[in-house]
């Protein structure tokens, strides 16, 4: 016993913390991208940043036939988020609203921590495909 | 109840199963003490700094001395984000407004059977608090995933002189917590467990040298797919390796410094690999524990060094755990 304070006060050793740095370069992402079949071009962008955080993002996707550029307005999309690396996804994301103009908006995409994530997405209406862009969310 | 130095049941243990109680006897309490310490740390889930991110735990928290039959005990771990790799092994700080604080509580027991076997049962706790830029500061826990451990020493320390000690290690941790999407916070501050189940199987070594203790472990476990947003997800099998050494120090205190290294191939959807989703993570740590009387304290420091190239797809951490156990029968 005559030790123990000792002992209790050893239990506490100080935490190195090693400096850190951040590096804005990024890792894998994609923005733009072709879908499963070829069919369709896809550019996928996001807000309230460029690309998507950590937290609750709005994504958008520009879809235009791969062969002509054109915009493509009469499409379904629906979304779901999974990060694989974890095995887990998010909440469920609602269909995405048309914009016009080949433009398509997903609401309320969180996304609830850093890594990468993948929107596997699939396309209905006219024409069915998929595309799974993928962001690494910091 | 003070039992001295050495209480009569160690020295009844002593006597049989090391020769002389004397400082190698003393030695091997310690040395029992410290491997207390090391389950912890192997156990304490790794990476809680998402829930979802529990590593492999083939072994429970508080291994049994020779002497004992049966064992309780809690911790308590505190843990900050430093940053994340990214699918690179690129080490990235965290972005202004995001931070995350996990804390978790952790109750365990002990039992012992046969001769050479324990039985270890974790009950975990947790709470977060994390936050971004878009969502704000939230709070969040309860119950994780349940995880239970046995243990069988085929060798003990010092039993055989030209063998270490051999023990085979066994675990299975089941998703009674939280699964990450069915969280109701949209940071996951509520989510608690891994959403799946874990099988583990290991092997661990040990060798003591005067007051010096060696100790390697090796723990393989298979994650279970499990069904994500209509998706089949599963992860690679985890190898999950400890190298530690310890000194004791005197009659009532040991130190200790462990390096774990958790490696993983890369996840698969639907049956297909999914590349660039393999994760690795480095933690170093420093340990210590202490006997007073029944009780057992121990503490550890733990720190996953952000560089590049220490990890992959995994959130990089700094925090503490602290906890007591106590032995009876």
């Amino acid at each position: 016993m005559h030790v123990s304070r000792q002992v209790l006060g050893s239990l506490f050793a100080t935490l190195a913390l090693a400096c850190s740095s951040s590096d804005a370069a990024s890792g894998v992402n994609e923005v733009d991208l072709t879908s499963d079949s070829g069919a369709l071009r896809v550019v996928v962008s996001s807000e309230p940043d460029t690309l998507p955080v950590r937290g609750l993002n709005q994504i958008y996707f520009d879809v235009r036939s791969s062969d002509s550029g054109q915009a493509l307005d009469d499409l379904e999309l629906s979304m779901t988020a999974l990060m694989p690396s974890h095995s887990h996804g998010s909440p469920d994301v609602p269909p995405a609203t048309a914009l016009g103009g080949g433009r398509y908006r997903f609401d309320n995409v969180v996304l609830s921590m850093p890594g990468l994530w993948e929107f596997r997405t699939t396309v209905t209406g006219p024409l069915e495909d998929h595309v799974t862009p993928r962001f690494e969310v910091e | 109840m003070n039992r001295g130095p050495l209480g009569p049941a160690k020295q009844r243990a002593s006597r049989g199963g090391y020769g002389k109680p004397t400082i190698r006897s003393v030695t091997h309490r310690h040395f029992a003490n410290v491997l207390v310490t090391l389950a912890i740390v192997l156990c304490a889930p790794s990476a809680r700094a998402q829930a979802c991110c529990a590593g492999a735990s083939a072994i429970t928290p508080g291994r049994l001395e020779l002497h004992e039959k049966a064992l309780i005990g809690s911790q308590l771990r505190v843990a900050g984000s430093l940053g994340t790799f990214n699918s690179q092994g690129r080490f990235r700080s965290n972005p202004p407004g995001a931070s995350e604080v996990d804390f978790e509580q952790d109750l365990f027991a002990s039992v012992r059977w046969l001769r050479r076997g324990q039985l270890s049962l974790l009950f975990p706790l947790l709470l977060s608090r994390r936050s971004s830029e878009t969502t704000g500061t939230e709070l969040g826990g309860g119950i994780g995933d349940l995880n239970l451990g046995l243990r069988y020493d085929l060798v003990r320390n010092r039993e055989l002189s030209y063998l270490p000690g051999i023990g085979l290690l066994g675990g299975a941790t089941f998703p009674t917590g939280r699964a990450p999407e069915d969280a109701k916070q949209p940071l996951a501050s509520d989510a608690t467990g891994t959403g799946a189940t874990q099988l583990g199987l290991g092997l661990a070594l040990e060798r003591s040298f005067a007051r010096w203790l060696l100790s390697a472990t090796a723990l393989l476990s298979k994650r279970f797919s499990r069904e994500v947003n209509g998706v089949e997800s599963e992860l690679a099998p985890q190898l999950s390796a400890v190298i530690g050494a310890s000194y004791t120090v005197s009659d009532e205190f040991a130190v200790a410094l462990f390096t774990t290294y958790n490696y993983e191939a890369d996840a698969s959807i639907d049956g297909q690999r999914v590349s660039g989703t393999g994760r690795r993570q480095l933690r170093l740590s420093l340990a210590c524990s202490a006997e007073l009387d029944a009780f057992r304290l121990h503490g550890n420091a733990f720190l996953d060094p952000p560089v590049d190239g220490a990890g992959q797809n995994q959130t990089a951490s700094v925090g503490a755990v602290i906890g007591v156990v106590w032995s009876f029968l």
